[in-house]
């Protein structure tokens, strides 16, 4: 840090002050977690801003990316998966499989590289098409126009987006065909047959439905993963959100902010688990608490 | 009148190294309102035959050659979509082996009922509500169990539950596989006699599968017994138990232990069933039979009409 | 108490790897990923021969992003110029016959003078380029030394002269001191005002003065002037090199500070297969103690271990990684350290779940009737029963932490000494290699990450369809 030749000591003193700086560790951890419980995070280093306020519209441009991927992601691979395991061992099966493998081999930010060399460099450099902007979150100057900026936003969530679904899906895919195959062994879908259902029946109502339960569960167990790739995502494609100020902010020493993001983080994967907590009681009612006999 | 007819139905499995002759060439048939015994060892092709009438088949099974015939129509020949719609549960329902995991487990008791109702004919939800009730009571259990889960239910309960559900749709004929296997005695009997009544009561006709041999001696009019992939004896139950013709009909009643009487030492029949893939030429009980010639190790033995009227048995002796 | 190792067991456990390896022989995709591994590990061991320059401390050895050498072979590239190294080697070709001059390599000059008045030197060093594509800079580094100047100034002038047409002043100095200097001289350097001075118009100097294969010379002119009598100097000039930066370099060219790609590469794969295969055989050692003395030893144990689990899985890796390192220093031993600590947790708690079930089984039975410990069920029934999960864990931990190792790289946040693949591709993010379409730079990196992980991925579906199964495919 650089510090100004007319510090004084006073200011030094000031300083402490304010940060907290002169009380013991003891109190400053009392007053910290004061601060994470009133959502008073202090003010950043490096903007002067409160935390808080600078906060909220970045958070608002992660949650729209994530969001928007893990419906992308959802409505890809499940039906993907249910696909597979409908028709095992054809080609759509081994597109399942291949996806999922290729999930846990291939970084996700290295699928992102590809795209954006291809669509976001080379396209534009040898033929000058300009299919999907490299960075932002919309054009500058961003249009006024409510309709055509959201229709900007739109076109800049395009790439991150799509670079997230492909390089997720693999994995909700290979899930979900499993779980299917292993729900088509049991004997209640001998027995749903045997009623004389349709096999689209079988499928869905009753093979699909006894998947929900565990697949609930990865849902929100992938929390923490989306959570860094998004973080990712933001760094390469420049996008305005939470992932990227804390990378600046770590690199910048900004530790106010860099508190703030890892406790909504944390708070993020605890609320997801409290969720599917709750949905895989209301969906399986074997596991529901205190049931009457 | 018979309900269902099976004329010289051959159902394979399909592997690797050929086929596994499962069902090799079997005729039966059940009158209305009559009860049959299929009985013999594990593997001996009991589950697979009704699984073929049902063609419920896995998919490396199929059926060469035969026919099942029922309300005049050959069910080896209809299309997968018509067995659904007219026969399965409508005509046809089926009692699993193994009913503890049949039931579905995050759908409610009401639910897996009227499913098959609601399948199958049109009828609002108040009244299949209904029939499921009555169905209940015809097993034996209260109202209130409809919304419940089968996870809150005893083994029996569950059971019970199968059988009601085999019903739902007024079927002529049940198959039942195995059906108190897994159960203990005390619930055995509960359950033998839910069905006892039932047949009693709608005149229903059944095929009860089973090895327990007292079982068909307490249930059935008549019985087939089965020998890997053929049946060897069929005939009345008072044929059968006090006059059994089949060697190995013969073996099986006498390894039972009977519970009056001297006290003898057990008797079993020696030796393996036979591997399917290959069955030993002729009568395919020649290498454990006691009385085996030379024609039964080359001749198969067809099943044929003997002294005693609608008794038929396939042996050379 | 048997020991873990004994004759029966080494007899056991051979046939039990012999059986396995019969099954996985058959496999072809488990074999493509064996052979995939074992060829990075031979590329890890034998690496340093494989590769001719230091991969972050040697810089300087071609034109800035110069493309891979191989890429002559298209037509449009055939003739671009590789980095060429030529010692400088004086050749004086007219001098005054007050200056003594020995001539070579080292050039030496004595001047002693009588009079006042202006004597002069001039040398040259010839050198061949052969290429036709002119190159974008060249760099000439040389020593020089003026001592016992008496009474006089002297002025040095160094050019660059193409034989056939052009002629270009580089450098020079106006000195009357003893002075001993190194200098180094960027043709791409050559701020403003002297560009201005010598009429340079375009700020190409290399591209002005290379016009195709040819004959070239590096012109020195050295010239004392004396006001008085008595006046002495000697100059004398070494190690002189001129350096033309080619615009082709190596197997993968090379990056933004001139360091070769390739050796890069090279280097990364032993990085990367160390950190992967400790971090992930770390993880599991923990995993499966914790899960086996957790599991079944239950108790308070239990509950206190799996709350510290279900707590530390609340916690997004990346971020909390990035801070540590942050805070604890970038070196690749705290990574695997940090790795380690994520990664035990989920197969706790699966090893957990085995064990639960395992402890009620029959065989555990009979030996705590027999008078077995603690300790001796532990080690010689539980945990050899947990190794088929642990190991299917620990196949796919390698790539997982292989690829975690590359994203902090990428992020910036990874060791700056060690060169890996996720520092490559930082780096060609962040220096132009988009901008410019290197795509021999970018896409070695990450293909590399991407074979070593897929091959992991492999070896671990083979495994898992063998040791599993219910998924096998029917045959």
């Amino acid at each position: 840090m650089i510090v100004d030749p007319n510090f004084t000591t006073e200011m030094r003193e000031m300083l402490m002050r304010q940060y907290g700086l002169d009380q013991t560790l003891e109190v400053r951890y009392i007053l910290y977690i004061q601060g994470m419980l009133t959502w008073n995070f202090g003010y950043s280093f490096a903007s002067n801003k409160l935390v808080t306020e600078e906060m909220i519209p970045l958070l608002a441009n992660t949650v729209m990316l994530l969001g928007a991927a893990l419906v992308g992601t959802i409505l890809v691979g499940i039906p993907l998966g249910i696909l597979a395991a409908s028709r095992r061992g054809t080609k759509v099966d081994v597109i399942a499989i291949g996806g999922g493998l290729l999930t846990w081999g291939v970084p996700t930010f290295f699928i992102q590289l590809l795209f954006m060399f291809f669509f976001g460099y080379y396209l534009k450099v040898t033929y000058n098409w300009t299919v999907f902007p490299v960075a932002g979150m919309h054009s500058v100057p961003p249009p006024k126009d409510p309709l055509i900026y959201m229709a900007d936003v739109a076109w800049h969530l395009a790439m991150p987006l799509i670079t997230l679904v492909v390089a997720s899906f693999g994995s909700w895919a290979l899930y979900t065909r499993n779980l299917l195959l292993d729900a088509l062994t049991q004997d209640y879908i001998v027995t749903a047959r045997a009623k004389g259902l349709s096999e689209r029946t079988v499928l869905y109502r009753h093979a699909f439905r006894s998947t929900l339960p565990p697949m609930v569960t990865m849902i929100t167990l992938s929390i923490p993963a989306i959570v860094t790739g998004a973080m990712i995502t933001e760094y390469i494609f420049s996008w305005p959100g939470i992932g990227r100020w804390y990378l600046s902010s770590l690199s910048n020493a900004d530790y106010p902010v860099v508190q703030a993001v890892l406790y909504i983080y944390a708070l993020l994967t605890i609320l997801g688990n409290v969720v599917a907590d709750i949905l895989y009681g209301l969906l399986d009612p074997r596991i529901r608490v205190g049931m009457r006999r | 009148m018979e309900v269902l007819t099976v004329e010289n139905l051959k159902m394979y499995y399909k592997t690797l190294r050929g086929y596994v002759k499962a069902v090799d060439d079997i005729t039966f048939g059940v009158q209305k309102g009559e009860a049959l015994g299929l009985a013999g060892e594990s593997g001996c092709g009991k589950t697979s035959t009704v699984l073929a009438i049902l063609k419920l088949l896995p998919w490396n099974g199929e059926i060469i050659s035969g026919s099942i015939t029922m309300d005049g129509v050959n069910l080896v020949k209809i299309s997968d979509a018509e067995m659904r719609r007219n026969f399965r549960w409508k005509k046809i329902s089926m009692i699993f082996q193994g009913a503890m995991n049949a039931l579905h487990p995050t759908f409610t008791i009401e639910h897996q009922l009227t499913e098959p109702i609601f399948a199958h004919e049109k009828v609002s939800k108040e009244e299949a509500k209904e029939r499921v009730i009555q169905l209940l009571e015809l097993v034996g259990l209260e109202a209130d169990k409809i919304n419940r889960y089968p996870h809150e239910l005893s083994g029996g309960m569950k059971q019970r539950v199968i059988v009601a559900m085999a019903l739902a749709c007024n079927p002529s004929l049940v198959i039942a596989d195995e059906p108190t296997t897994a159960l203990d005695v005390i619930v055995q009997a509960q359950v033998l006699k839910v069905m006892k009544d039932l047949q009693k009561k709608l005149d229903l006709s059944w095929i009860l599968i089973t090895h327990d041999l007292s079982l068909i001696a307490e249930t059935c009019h008549k019985s087939a017994i089965m020998y890997a992939g053929k049946i060897v004896e069929y005939a009345d139950i008072a044929g059968i138990f006090k006059e059994p013709l089949h060697p190995y009909t013969q073996m099986l009643i006498a390894a039972f232990p009977s519970v009056v009487g001297t006290k003898k030492e057990l008797t079993s029949i020696h030796g393996f069933p036979p591997d399917l893939l290959n069955p030993p030429t002729g009568c395919r009980f020649h290498p454990r039979c006691p009385y085996s010639m030379e024609i039964c190790k080359t001749e198969d033995p067809l099943l044929t009409e003997q002294k005693r009227k609608g008794h038929y048995t396939a042996c050379h002796l | 108490m048997s020991s873990l190792l004994s004759p029966e067991n080494w007899k056991l456990l051979s046939i039990k790897i012999k059986s396995f390896w019969e099954d996985y022989r058959r496999n072809k995709i488990g074999l493509l990923g064996l052979a995939t591994i074992i060829l990075y590990i031979l590329v890890a061991i034998f690496g340093p021969w494989m590769i001719s320059w230091d991969p972050t401390r040697d810089t300087r050895l071609a034109q800035r992003y110069a493309m891979p050498e191989w890429i002559t072979i298209l037509p449009q590239y055939s003739d671009y110029p590789r980095t060429m190294r030529i010692p400088i080697y004086w050749n004086v070709t007219a001098k005054s016959e007050l200056i003594d001059a020995s001539w070579g390599e080292q050039l030496k000059l004595n001047y002693i003078g009588s009079e006042a008045g202006i004597a002069s030197i001039y040398a040259m060093s010839n050198f061949t380029f052969p290429y036709k594509v002119a190159p974008k800079s060249f760099h000439i580094t040389f020593l020089w030394k003026a001592s016992r100047v008496k009474n006089l100034t002297y002025s040095i002038h160094l050019g660059m002269v193409n034989l056939t047409n052009t002629k270009q002043t580089l450098w020079w100095t106006d000195r009357n001191k003893n002075m001993s200097e190194s200098a180094f001289v960027n043709s791409e350097g050559i701020d403003t005002l002297i560009r201005l001075n010598l009429d340079v118009v375009s700020t190409d100097l290399a591209g002005t003065i290379f016009s195709g294969p040819g004959e070239y010379a590096l012109a020195l002119r050295v010239t004392f002037m004396s006001s008085t009598e008595h006046s002495t100097a000697e100059i004398s000039f070494s190690e002189g090199e001129l350096r033309i930066m080619g615009l082709v370099h190596g197997l993968l060219g090379v990056d933004q500070y001139g360091r070769d790609l390739w050796s890069q590469l090279i280097t990364g794969v032993r990085i990367s297969l160390i950190i992967g295969l400790v971090a992930a055989f770390l993880s599991t050692s923990i995993g499966i103690t914790v899960g086996v003395v957790a599991g079944y030893l239950g108790g308070l144990t239990d509950e206190l271990s799996m709350r510290m689990v279900d707590i530390l899985l609340c916690i997004p890796m990346l971020p909390l990684l990035l801070t540590l390192m942050y805070i604890y220093g970038k070196s690749p031993f705290y990574l695997i350290i940090i790795i380690a600590l994520f990664y035990w947790l989920g197969l706790a708690r699966i090893i957990r779940s085995q064990v639960l079930s395992l402890r009620e089984m029959p065989f555990i039975e009979a030996a705590k009737a027999a008078g077995a410990g603690k300790f001796y069920i532990i080690f010689r029934h539980l945990i050899p029963n947990t190794l088929p999960v642990a190991f299917a864990h620990m196949v796919l931990a390698v790539p997982g932490a292989i690829i975690l190792e590359a994203a902090l790289s990428f992020l910036g946040f990874g060791d700056p000494a060690t060169s890996t693949w996720g520092r490559m591709l930082n780096h060609a993010f962040n220096h132009g290699a988009f901008t410019r379409l290197a795509w021999w730079w970018i896409f070695p990196p990450g293909l590399a990450i991407v074979f070593l992980c897929m091959a992991f991925v492999f070896v671990g579906h083979a495994v898992d369809e063998i040791a599993n199964p219910r998924l096998r495919r029917r045959r």
